[in-house]
């Protein structure tokens, strides 16, 4: 069945993949439109919802660069593209049939792992290149940010990673035939998501780009940059929701449907979860972020690794 | 039809992005400029980079007419502006400023043109004028403005210094223009870290508008602050007492005149709830701050200006705002039942700028979320016949409260007021204020920010006197909602002294050069406000 509905050419399948991409950062821009609509008590109508990220997409192109007081401008145009690039590593480790992934290396975690490391560079990059004190501070507070959810993502993987005996996320999957992990490891997917939340910087966790620094890391950016920065965090979105999905909810197995199509729905339910926070939780205190990784959900993590070792003696 | 035709037309499609810059008389338009920020044509961005229209509101203050252009010339291209300018706001310079804008006829608004009298309508007409501009902005039809300002250094540096880029030998100067970051002992631990000197305001949107800080930065932790001169600080001596009440503020007129009691509870709620909007929006939760917005204007008088107020309030539209709010009110309270969103606004606001009980006396819902029951209306008898008991928050937290208390305090106090509204209007619709009930020593207007005294400070200038104190040592985040939680007027505060007159003062009189010299000590003395 796979066979039929997963192309073996390599460029079938990244185009397949980039597909998968950007059908997601839509999905996940007309639920976070469509939910910000609801909460704040206005009608939708459903025209101007669906091209709404069209026209905004047009809006952004038809405006110029800005330009700031002595910018590192090769930096600046660097970092968008760096987390587009970062996003489709991460999107290419997983599978999203049982055939492959485009990337579908043994060690996928390894992979993903890194280039969700590398987010911070690219996010500090991007607010420190623009030489002014809202972006500079929001680039400080996603590093600040980082060092603190790292390791909390890299536990959780792991601990799913060791009752299948693999590092790479389609053995994962089928380390989960039986039971999904997130029953089987109940502290794994919370914390998986509050470190999405950070790695992506979304709702509570958007303290880079934050009203109070009025837009942070993306306060001087216009035009055709700023959308190539919101398509590439979107990006990162969307590989962060599969991954999840891959991970914590049995990936492609499923039944009735075929394989691809669980995917799909597991990740966008993953992304409604994340894209909801922003209309529903209020931004939290950095200062107090930092505490609580470090104090609890670090040890939350370790305290996961542990039981899902403890299971399988 | 080429691409770039089909760009445009789907770009011109989307909201029009607007940075609202906000100058004098700003008070007046603020039930119209609640309605554009919920208008579904519009889009208000934080920062002039993503904007494509400039919407100017209300007159230009002298000294905020360079930091106006700035904005004007940081905005991408294009860009035009939209002014939305008074009659009365009409000077000489403004006409000057507009030309140089190239402004059309069709770009400067009078919200006071008899079609636009009421706020829906002078909404509707910017909103037009906005969504006008956007259009041909983006389909090409009219080209972007260009920038104003001649693009200059911050400081001279060429040539200035031993190695000629404006700095002094290793350390300090201003290299390329900018002061250089020195070092200096952090607040906490006196760790030697560089201090980067940064200018933010007037027109810097988490900051109340106006307002200027000059801090000293190590990381995001405010280190020193330095509050600039209030661009609305008006002489005292140009113009009559009765500019409060002028500017549409129902409770300064209160001073001089009887207003009705429903007029002043229903302006209480709303600026309360419009308060709770910018917060909600500066904690991330925007979409909420809508709704609450919407709430507010429903709860305004029916007109936006006092004397129409006057003639009638009925009371009936008031009772579905009223559950709404109070069903946020419980929302957010409530500990036991943590299954209602939104979630995290106590968290975020807990413990952030609290303040010394000794120095809130007077300052209204800040002083009651500190647990003092400070409230005019007490002594008030036509509140006390409405059963009128002061809100006061009483946790343990209370001690010398906190952002959190605050924001409870005002979500209260703004049910409190819907409920005396409701209530006034059953019994048969008493009158406050007037100068017959406040000309006696200590009897006062209880404002939305606080007491009122007449020929006393406005509450805000009082509020301003904290804000250095209360920034020193905290990080940037924590920082904007302090001051937030403050509901700062730089408007008010620069206004001068309120209407009326102090018992045993004749008549008012013009005040002598001695008087503003004393006036300006007076208020900078930080311990006043005890």
């Amino acid at each position: 069945m796979s066979g039929v509905l997963w192309p073996h050419s390599i460029w079938l399948q990244a185009a397949a993949l980039a597909g998968f991409v950007l059908g997601g950062i839509y999905a996940a821009d007309l639920m976070e439109r469509l939910l910000g609509r609801y909460v704040a008590g206005a009608g939708v109508r459903a025209g101007a919802l669906l091209a709404g990220p069209f026209r905004e997409a047009a809006l952004l192109l038809s405006q110029q660069r800005s330009r700031t007081e002595r910018p590192d401008a090769p930096a600046w145009a660097l970092a968008p593209m760096l987390l587009a690039g970062l996003a489709a590593v991460a999107a290419g480790t997983v599978p999203l049939g049982p055939s492959a992934a485009v990337a579908g290396v043994d060690s996928g975690i390894v992979l993903f792992g890194a280039a969700m490391a590398l987010v911070m560079v690219c996010v500090f990059l991007h607010g420190w290149s623009a030489n002014s004190f809202a972006p500079l501070v929001g680039g400080y507070r996603f590093v600040a940010q980082a060092l603190s959810f790292e390791m909390p993502l890299a536990l959780v993987l792991i601990a799913a990673a060791l009752p299948a005996e693999s590092l790479s996320f389609g053995e994962i999957v089928r380390s989960q035939a039986g039971l999904w992990n997130v029953v089987r490891q109940p502290l794994g997917l919370p914390l998986y998501l509050v470190a999405a939340l950070g790695v992506t910087f979304q709702g509570p966790l958007a303290t880079p780009d934050a009203a109070d620094l009025a837009g942070g890391t993306r306060a001087e950016v216009s035009g055709a940059a700023l959308l190539a920065w919101r398509l590439a965090r979107g990006a990162v979105l969307v590989a962060v929701a599969a991954v999840g999905a891959a991970t914590f909810l049995g990936g492609w197995s499923g039944p009735w449907l075929p394989g691809p199509a669980w995917t799909v729905l597991k990740t966008l339910a993953l992304l409604a979860v994340l894209v909801a926070s922003r209309h529903l939780v209020a931004r939290v205190r950095l200062e107090r972020f930092v505490v609580v990784a470090w104090a609890v959900l670090i040890p939350l993590a370790l305290l996961d690794v542990f039981l899902t070792g403890v299971f399988l003696l | 039809m080429g691409l770039k035709d089909r760009l445009g037309r789907l770009a011109a499609a989307a909201p029009a992005p607007v940075f609202v810059l906000a100058g004098r008389g700003t008070a007046r338009l603020a039930p119209a400029l609640d309605r554009l920020a919920l208008d579904p044509r519009l889009r208000f961005v934080d920062s002039p980079r993503q904007a494509n229209v400039l919407l100017l509101a209300g007159g230009a203050a002298s000294r905020l007419l360079r930091p106006a252009l700035r904005v004007h010339d940081q905005m991408s291209r294009p860009r035009g502006t939209v002014w939305w300018l008074p009659g009365e706001e009409r000077s000489p310079a403004a006409l000057r400023l507009a030309r140089t804008l190239g402004l059309a006829a069709g770009d400067l608004v009078d919200p006071d043109r008899p079609d636009h009298a009421d706020p829906a309508g002078g909404a509707e007409a910017v909103a037009r004028a906005i969504v006008r501009r956007h259009r041909e902005l983006v389909t090409g039809v009219r080209a972007t403005e260009p920038a104003v300002l001649p693009d200059e250094e911050p400081a001279p540096w060429r040539g200035v210094g031993p190695f000629g880029q404006g700095g002094e030998g290793m350390m300090g100067g201003v290299p390329y223009g900018r002061p250089m970051a020195m070092r200096g002992p952090d607040l906490s631990d006196g760790l030697e870290l560089d201090r980067l000197p940064v200018r933010l305001g007037p027109f810097y949107p988490p900051l109340p508008s106006g307002l200027v800080l000059d801090l000293d930065l190590q990381g995001d932790v405010i280190q020193a602050v330095t509050v600039g001169a209030n661009p609305f600080d008006r002489p005292a001596w140009r113009g009559d007492g009765d500019r409060h009440g002028r500017d549409g503020d129902p409770f300064a007129a209160a001073l001089t005149r009887p207003v009705p009691l429903a007029v002043l509870e229903r302006a209480r709620a709303r600026h309360h709830l419009r308060w709770l909007a910018r917060v909600l929006a500066l904690l991330g939760l925007d979409a909420l701050g809508r709704r609450v917005l919407g709430l507010s204007l429903a709860c305004a008088p029916v007109t936006a200006r006092v004397a129409d107020a006057a003639e009638g309030n009925p009371a009936d539209d008031l009772e579905p705002p009223r559950r709404a709010v109070e069903d946020l009110a419980r929302r957010l309270r409530s500990r036991i039942s943590p299954i209602t969103p939104p979630w995290g606004l106590a968290g975020a606001t807990r413990g952030v700028g609290r303040i010394a009980r000794s120095r809130l006396a007077g300052l209204g819902p800040v002083a009651r979320a500190a647990g003092l029951p400070d409230d005019a209306r007490s002594d008030d008898p036509a509140y006390r016949a409405l059963g009128f008991e002061p809100i006061v928050q009483r946790s343990e937290d209370a001690e010398g409260g906190d952002a959190w208390t605050r924001l409870l305090q005002r979500l209260d106090e703004a049910v409190q007021a819907l409920d005396l509204a409701l209530r006034a209007a059953r019994a048969g619709d008493p009158t406050v204020g007037g100068p017959g009930v406040v000309g006696s020593a200590g009897r006062a207007i209880e404002g939305p920010r606080g007491r009122l005294i007449p020929g006393g400070d406005p509450p805000s200038a009082r509020l301003l006197a904290l804000v250095a104190e209360l920034l020193e040592g905290l990080e940037w985040g924590d920082a904007v909602i302090a001051l937030a939680s403050l509901d700062l007027d730089l408007e008010e505060a620069g206004r001068g002294p309120l209407p009326g007159r102090t018992a045993g003062e004749r008549e008012p009189r013009r005040p002598t050069r001695a008087d503003r010299t004393h006036r300006s000590h007076r208020t900078r003395r930080k311990g006043e406000v005890a």
